[in-house]
């Protein structure tokens, strides 16, 4: 897109849940007890669907509003959208 | 009745809890660059979009005129038999007529996307602000959570002498986060027990 930029905030939204997802299994590693089980269950699960949840979200989001700016933008305006 | 904790290593839950502030951070930025650009983006729907067309329809009114007198003076270039045939003359009319057209169509097609574009910006924020309670609200649990942990095994392996079986985390901690504060009364108390058993 031209005016606009959501694939980058969101593929940093989605390294950064990759990257804490990578240090929960190294601290797994190490830690393995109720507390740690409560840790996945109750923080972890329900933080990884929220940020895929997102990431829908703004992919959805992305495809509307390239629609829209297409739709709007003059033919001289254009060049290559992205 | 208490269960064993399986803490190996209190450097991997301090790591762990790093990596927590790490994504707080990141995923606070995230959030707040998709509301910037989709500020921008509406912004530009609203207000760039409905000027520009209307100057664009504005610029065809004025070329369709300049062109209208061109093709007038040309038709008046007659001479004898002689009749030009103003082609490029009636050919820039007829552009300029078509792409008044278009940036009249423009407009409501503007409107339409606009509209669309809010409702996408409304269901967008919608999910957002369930991520900025995850944020702001489960992630700092979190943390406590994690920060109580290091702090519990910290006192049991200042308390406790190497090879015992220690238990920092009865099973009220793991109830509700809440609660973190309550339990960690509790763990206090089980420790001076413990302490007063062994002297």
């Amino acid at each position: 897109m031209k005016n606009a930029d959501f694939m980058s905030a969101a593929a940093r939204l989605a390294d950064s849940m990759k990257q804490l997802e990578m240090a929960w299994m190294a601290t797994k590693e190490e830690w393995s007890d109720s507390v740690s089980q409560r840790v996945e269950d109750e923080y972890l699960v329900p933080m990884h669907s929220q940020v895929q949840v997102m990431l829908d979200t703004v992919n959805k989001l992305t495809g509307v509003m390239s629609k829209a700016e297409r739709a709007c933008l003059h033919n001289r305006e254009a060049g290559p959208i992205l | 009745m208490a269960e064993s904790a399986n803490v190996r290593s209190i450097d991997a839950v301090k790591n762990f809890h790093a990596a927590v502030v790490r994504f707080q951070e990141e995923a606070r930025l995230s959030i707040s660059s998709l509301e910037m650009q989709l500020l921008r983006f509406v912004g530009w729907m609203e207000r760039d979009r409905p000027t520009f067309w209307k100057r664009e329809i504005e610029m065809c009114y004025r070329e369709m005129s300049e062109w209208r007198v061109r093709l007038h003076q040309c038709k008046m270039r007659k001479m004898g038999d002689f009749k030009p045939t103003c082609f490029e003359e009636k050919k820039a009319l007829e552009k300029a007529k078509k792409d008044l057209e278009h940036a009249q169509k423009q407009i409501p097609i503007v409107k339409h996307w606009t509209n669309s574009a809010h409702h996408e910006a409304n269901e967008y924020h919608g999910r957002a602000s369930q991520m900025t309670q995850m944020i702001e609200r489960d992630i700092p649990m979190l943390l406590a959570m994690l920060h109580q942990v290091v702090d519990r095994l910290e006192a049991y392996g200042n308390v406790q002498a190497p090879g015992q079986v220690a238990n920092p985390f009865p099973t009220a901690a793991a109830s509700q986060a809440e609660d973190v504060r309550a339990t960690e009364s509790t763990v206090a108390k089980d420790l001076q027990s413990e302490t007063e058993v062994e002297q």
